[in-house]
C-alpha cells in the first residue's frame, strides 16, 4: 500500500507540531510502543495495496548552452542530487600533475556565497543536507543528500563550489597538505593497498598517457599556483563536460533549479579573468594509448603486519587490455570478471559472496600461502584494462604469477554452462542490488548520460549479461591474450620473475617461459 | 484527550493541505499482518527488481542461563552447514547460483537470519532461511570443528578492546543477570554445549510469537504472508515473556590492567533507559550533542559537537565515540573512549561538563540543530532493502510496531529545551556512574570520585 502524500510534508509537520505545542506533554509522555495520534489528513490518497511500484521514469534535458540535467524517480522525502564532470587525473596533460586532485581537496570550502567551511555546512545542515566530492581518473563527482525542501539551496552551494570558488593561497597550501598526508597515510593502510595497485596498473598499461596518470603521486604539486587551479576548472568546468542529476525529484522543477544556480556566464573566472594565468592548455582530448609495461615498488611492508593476524605479503597484479565502456564486448569482460571474482580469505558474510568464483575454487581454496586474490575489470571511455590480483608471502610471489597467467590461459578450454550461468547471475544480482541505494543510482544515472548520452537503463544490461554465451567469453579471452601484459609488483618482490618471461609465457601460450631453471 | 489531539491536528493540516498545490511524495507503508499462530509478517514495498527478506527471533543471549550461555551464537555458526534436504555444498550453490546473499547475526536480545535476493526468488530464499533455522542437520563433526572456529572467534574478540570495554560493562552493570552474558559465552561452555543443548534451544526459542518474517524492496505483502504460512506455519506457540527476566542496572568499576599498552580504552556510563520509553528519543538527542570524535577522521560528515571541539585540542584524546544503546527494559548511555593516561583528567571533566550544560544551559538552536540532524541521520541510513527490512525487524520486537515516519518526525520535533535538560538533569546529574576501562588503568579514578567531580562541579 503506497501512502501519497503532498509536497508540503514538512511544512504539515510544523503544523503538527504548532498543535503539539498545547499538547506537547501527551507526546513527550507517549512510549514509543503506542502510536501517537495522529491521522492522515483528508487530501491523502492511499493506494491500494498491490499497486505496481513507481517507475523510475527518467528524463534528460539538455540547456541551449550545452547542460544536460536528468532525474528519476524514488520514494520518500530525501534526495541525491548532484553533477558529474568530465574531469580527474586523465586530463592532466600540459597542468601540473596532480591538479585534480587538489581541485578535489578544495572542494565545499569558502566559495563567493559561503565565507568558509562552517557557513557552507551550517547551511547544508539546515537543509538536513550532507555533501561529498570524489573524483576518479575520468570523472569528479560532486553529490548531495539531501531533504527534497531544501534542493533549490544544496544546488546553490554545489554550484557555487563548482563555478564561483573562492581559493587562497592559505586553502591551496591546505589541500595540498591533505594529498600529502593522504600519500603518507596511504601505505600503512592494509585496506588502502588495492588503491595503490590499481594506481600503478595504471601506470604501467597506459603509460605517460591519459588514464595511466597518476592519481595518488605527489605529482607536481609543489607547482601548483592558485591561477593554475582556476585554469583547471575553467576548462573543465563547461556545461558540455558537466551532466546535473537529482533522484527522487520531479523533472521540470529541478530544470527550474538548475537553470537558475548554473548560468556558466556567472563563474567566478568569467568575471575575474584577472584570477586566471596568461595562457591555459586545453583540455588534453586525445584517445589512450594502451602500452602494456611493468611498475615495481620493492618495499618494506613489515610495519603493516603488527598486531594483524596475517603474515609479511607482496603482491602482485598482471593486467591484459580491456575495452571501453562503449565497446560491444564490455558487458562480456564484466561477465568474465565475476567469472574470476575473488576476495580476500579474511573476508565475512555467508554464502552468496561469490564463494564458487574461480579465484576462491582455484586459487585461494587450493594454495594456503594466497592469502588474497581478485579480478577486476576497469573500463573507461575509450579504453580499459582487465587485472588479476594475488597477494602472497614474498616467497610465493612468483608462484602467485603463475597462478594467475594459467588462470588466465585456462580461460581458453571455454566454461561450463553452470558456471557461466552464475557469473552471469551474480553480476546481474550485483548490478541490481547496489541501485537500491539512492546515491549509487545517482552515480549510475549521471555517468551513463555522461558517458553516453543518454540514460542506459539497468534492465537493458541485465538482458546483455543474460546473452552473454561461451563464445563470448572465449573472444574477449583471446583479445586479452593479443595484448602486450602490464605488470605491477608491490613490496619485497624481489623473487617475482622479469617481464620478458612474463611477455613470453603470455605471448607462446607457455607457462613454462616464467619457470625459472 | 488523545482523540481530541487527533481531531485537532486533522483540522490544521486539512487547511493547509487544500492550499497547497499537491505534487506527489511516495512513502511505501510498512504493513504487518499477525498469524494465527502469533508468527508476524512486515513488509515495506519500495519497488525494484530485488529484495531483502529476514527472520528477526526475540532471542539472544539475554535469554540464555549460566548452563547455556553461548547456545544462539553456536547455533548462527551451525545455520549454512546445511540440513537433511541441503548439505553445505547444495546450500551454498543454491545460494550462489540465484544471486542471493545469506547473512546471520546475534546480539543480546535478538537473532537475524536475512537473506538478499531477486524479487522472483523470494519464496525460495524463505525456503531456505526456514529449513536453515528450523531444520540444521547439527552434525557432530560440524559442532566439534566449529568448536574450534568460535574459540578463535573469542581470541580475536580479546585482542578488540573495544569488545572487551562493552563486554566487561556488560559483566559488571548487569551482574546476576542474564543481560550480564557475553554473546560468545565463556571457553567452558563452547566447549561443552553439544547437540542437545543446541535443538533444544531451537526448540524452546524459535516459537511463533517470538519471530518476525520482515520484507523490504520489491515484495508483494500478500505473497510475503503466503510463504510465512507456508514455511512457518507450523511452529510452535509461545513468546519470551516467561523467560525474560528483568536487568538491575548495579554502579560498577571494572579495570582491566594492561600495562604496556600506551592507551586507556574505556566507558563512561551511567543507567539509560528502554527502547520504548518515553525519553528515549531525547537521549539520542542528547547523544547526538555529545558527539563524537577521531583523531585520524576527523569530525566526520556532520558539523562537531562543543564537546568533539573541545576535546580535539587535546592531542591525547584519540578518540570518544558517545552511544545510546536500548534494552527491553533497561539501557546504558554514555561515552566510549580511547585516550592517553594524561589526557584522564582533561576528558572526565570535559565529558561531566557537557553533561551540567545538557542539563541546565543548551538552547534552543543548538537542540533544533541536533535534532534535525538526528532525523536526518536515521532517515538517510534507511536507504536500500537491507537497512529498511533490518529497521523493519528491529522495530517490530522492540517496540511492538515500525513508527511511521510522520510520527517519529513529529515525536523529534516535538521535544523542548526544557524537556531534553530535564531528562539529562535525571539521566546523567541524577544517574549513578560505572565505568570500565582496560590498559594502563593507574590514572583513571573510582566512580565515587568521578561522582564527587560531578557534584562539586554543579556547586
Amino acid at each position: 500500500m503506497l501512502l501519497q502524500k503532498s509536497i508540503s510534508y514538512m511544512r504539515r509537520c510544523r503544523n503538527i507540531t504548532t498543535t503539539l505545542r498545547n499538547h506537547r506533554e501527551i507526546a513527550q509522555k507517549l512510549p514509543l510502543s503506542v502510536p501517537l495520534p495522529l491521522k492522515n489528513p483528508e487530501g491523502v490518497k492511499v493506494i491500494p495495496k498491490g499497486s505496481p511500484p513507481i517507475g523510475r521514469n527518467s528524463r534528460v534535458t539538455k540547456l541551449e548552452n550545452g547542460l544536460r540535467i536528468c532525474t528519476e524517480d524514488t520514494y520518500g522525502d530525501f534526495v541525491t542530487v548532484g553533477v558529474a564532470v568530465e574531469s580527474g587525473c586523465r586530463f592532466e596533460n600540459g597542468f601540473p600533475l596532480g591538479i585534480s586532485r587538489v581541485v578535489e581537496k578544495l572542494a565545499f570550502n569558502s566559495s563567493e556565497n559561503f565565507e568558509d567551511r562552517d557557513d557552507l555546512f551550517s547551511q547544508l545542515e539546515s537543509n538536513s543536507g550532507i555533501v561529498d566530492c570524489q573524483s576518479t581518473r575520468d570523472t569528479m563527482m560532486y553529490a548531495a543528500s539531501c531533504h527534497r525542501d531544501g534542493t533549490d539551496s544544496v544546488m546553490n552551494v554545489i554550484a557555487d563550489t563548482i563555478f564561483r570558488p573562492t581559493i587562497d593561497e592559505t586553502g591551496l597550501e591546505q589541500a595540498k597538505m591533505t594529498v600529502h598526508y593522504e600519500n603518507i597515510d596511504l601505505p600503512t593502510r592494509i585496506e588502502a593497498i588495492d588503491i595503490l595497485l590499481t594506481d600503478y596498473i595504471h601506470q604501467a598499461a597506459f603509460q605517460h598517457n591519459t588514464i595511466g596518470y597518476p592519481k595518488y603521486g605527489m605529482g607536481s604539486m609543489d607547482r601548483i599556483r592558485v591561477s593554475d587551479v582556476y585554469g583547471f576548472m575553467s576548462r573543465a568546468h563547461t556545461p558540455e563536460r558537466m551532466v546535473v542529476g537529482g533522484v527522487g525529484i520531479d523533472h521540470d522543477e529541478f530544470v527550474s533549479i538548475v537553470t537558475r544556480h548554473f548560468d556558466p556566464k556567472n563563474s567566478v573566472w568569467n568575471r575575474k579573468s584577472s584570477l586566471l594565468p596568461g595562457k591555459i592548455p586545453e583540455i588534453d582530448i586525445s584517445r589512450s594509448q594502451y602500452t602494456g609495461g611493468e611498475v615495481r615498488m620493492q618495499k618494506d611492508l613489515k610495519p603493516l603486519t603488527i598486531g594483524k593476524p596475517y603474515p609479511l605479503l607482496a603482491h602482485v597484479v598482471l593486467g591484459l587490455e580491456g575495452c571501453g565502456y562503449k565497446d560491444e564486448d564490455f558487458v562480456a569482460f564484466c561477465v568474465l570478471q565475476s567469472l574470476l571474482g575473488g576476495g580476500g580469505a579474511f573476508s565475512a558474510g555467508g554464502p552468496g559472496k561469490g564463494m564458487y568464483a574461480r579465484m576462491y575454487t582455484e586459487l585461494m581454496n587450493r594454495h594456503h600461502w594466497i592469502y588474497s586474490a581478485i579480478a577486476h575489470n576497469h573500463s573507461y571511455s575509450d579504453g580499459g584494462v582487465f587485472t588479476v590480483t594475488a597477494s602472497a608471502p614474498p616467497d610465493n610471489i612468483h608462484d602467485a604469477l603463475i597462478l594467475l597467467v594459467h588462470q588466465i590461459l585456462q580461460l581458453q578450454q571455454g566454461i561450463d554452462p553452470e558456471e557461466l550461468a552464475r557469473a552471469r547471475t551474480q553480476l546481474r544480482s550485483h548490478l541490481m542490488m547496489n541501485l537500491e541505494v539512492r546515491p549509487v543510482l545517482f552515480e549510475d544515472m549521471v555517468r551513463q548520460v555522461l558517458g553516453h548520452g543518454e540514460r542506459k537503463q539497468p534492465e537493458e544490461y541485465a538482458e546483455r549479461i543474460e546473452k552473454v554465451t561461451n563464445q563470448d567469453i572465449l573472444r574477449v579471452t583471446e583479445r586479452l591474450l593479443s595484448s602486450k601484459p602490464s605488470l605491477v609488483g608491490y613490496g619485497d618482490i624481489e623473487q617475482l620473475g622479469n617481464y620478458r618471461m612474463l611477455d613470453q609465457a603470455l605471448a607462446k601460450r607457455d607457462l613454462k617461459f616464467l619457470f625459472k631453471n | 484527550m488523545y482523540r481530541r489531539l487527533a481531531s485537532g491536528l486533522f483540522q490544521t493540516s486539512q487547511r493547509k493541505i487544500a492550499q497547497a498545490h499537491a505534487k506527489p511524495v511516495f512513502v511505501p507503508e510498512t504493513i504487518v499482518t499477525t498469524l494465527p499462530n502469533g508468527f508476524r509478517v512486515a513488509t515495506e514495498n519500495t519497488g525494484g527488481s530485488t529484495a531483502t527478506i529476514g527472520v528477526f527471533i526475540d532471542a539472544g543471549s539475554r535469554y540464555e542461563n549460566a548452563d547455556n550461555n553461548g547456545t544462539a551464537h553456536f547455533l548462527e555458526h551451525m545455520a549454512f552447514k546445511g540440513t537433511p534436504r541441503r548439505t553445505r555444498m547444495g546450500l551454498e550453490l543454491e545460494v550462489e547460483n540465484i544471486g542471493a546473499h545469506l547473512n546471520a547475526y546475534t546480539s543480546r536480545e535478538s537473532t537475524t537470519y536475512y537473506a538478499k535476493c531477486f524479487t522472483e526468488k523470494l519464496d525460495q530464499s524463505v525456503d531456505i532461511l526456514s529449513d536453515i533455522l528450523l531444520n540444521s542437520s547439527l552434525a557432530k563433526k560440524d559442532i566439534e570443528s566449529e568448536r574450534g572456529v568460535i574459540l578463535r572467534e573469542m581470541e580475536e574478540v580479546a585482542q578488540n578492546f573495544q569488545e572487551v570495554v562493552f563486554d566487561d560493562l556488560h559483566t559488571s552493570v548487569f551482574e546476576g543477570n542474564p543481560l550480564s552474558f557475553t554473546i560468545l559465552g565463556p571457553a567452558k561452555l563452547i566447549k561443552t554445549i553439544n547437540r542437545d543443548d543446541l535443538r533444544s534451544y531451537i526448540d524452546t526459542h524459535y516459537r511463533s510469537g517470538r519471530m518476525v518474517l520482515a520484507a523490504a524492496g520489491g515484495v508483494n505483502h500478500d505473497d510475503v504472508v503466503k510463504m510465512a504460512e507456508k514455511y512457518f506455519g507450523g511452529l510452535k506457540h509461545g513468546d519470551s515473556s516467561s523467560e525474560f527476566v528483568p536487568a538491575v542496572y548495579t554502579p560498577s568499576d571494572v579495570r582491566g590492567h594492561i600495562k604496556d599498552l600506551p592507551m586507556l580504552f574505556g566507558a563512561l556510563v551511567v543507567e539509560g533507559v528502554s527502547w520504548t520509553h518515553e525519553d528515549n528519543l531525547a537521549l539520542m538527542v542528547a547523544n547526538t550533542l555529545m558527539g563524537e570524535y577521531d583523531r585520524m577522521r576527523g569530525f566526520g560528515v556532520n558539523a562537531p559537537t562543543q564537546l568533539a571541539e573541545l576535546l580535539s585540542l587535546d592531542d591525547g584524546i584519540q578518540s570518544f565515540q558517545s552511544f545510546n544503546t536500548c534494552y527491553k527494559d533497561t539501557g546504558l548511555v554514555g561515552t566510549y573512549f580511547v585516550i592517553d593516561p594524561k589526557s584522564v583528567d582533561n576528558f572526565i571533566d570535559s565529558v561531566l561538563n557537557q553533561w551540567i550544560w545538557l542539563a541546565s544551559e543548551v538552547d534552543q538552536a543548538t537542540v533544533d540543530r541536533a535534532k534535525r540532524s538526528l532525523l536526518t541521520n536515521i532517515l538517510l541510513m534507511l536507504d536500500g532493502s537491507t537497512p529498511v527490512c533490518e529497521d523493519i525487524g528491529r522495530q517490530l520486537l522492540c517496540y511492538g510496531r515500525r513508527i511511521p515516519t510522520p510520527e517519529l518526525t513529529a515525536r523529534i520535533e516535538s521535544i523542548t529545551v526544557q524537556q531534553l535538560r530535564e531528562v539529562c538533569q535525571k539521566v546523567f546529574l541524577e544517574g549513578k556512574i560505572s565505568s570500565t576501562v582496560v590498559g594502563p588503568v593507574n590514572k583513571w579514578p573510582s566512580r565515587e570520585e568521578i561522582h564527587g567531580r560531578l557534584i562539586r562541579m554543579i556547586r
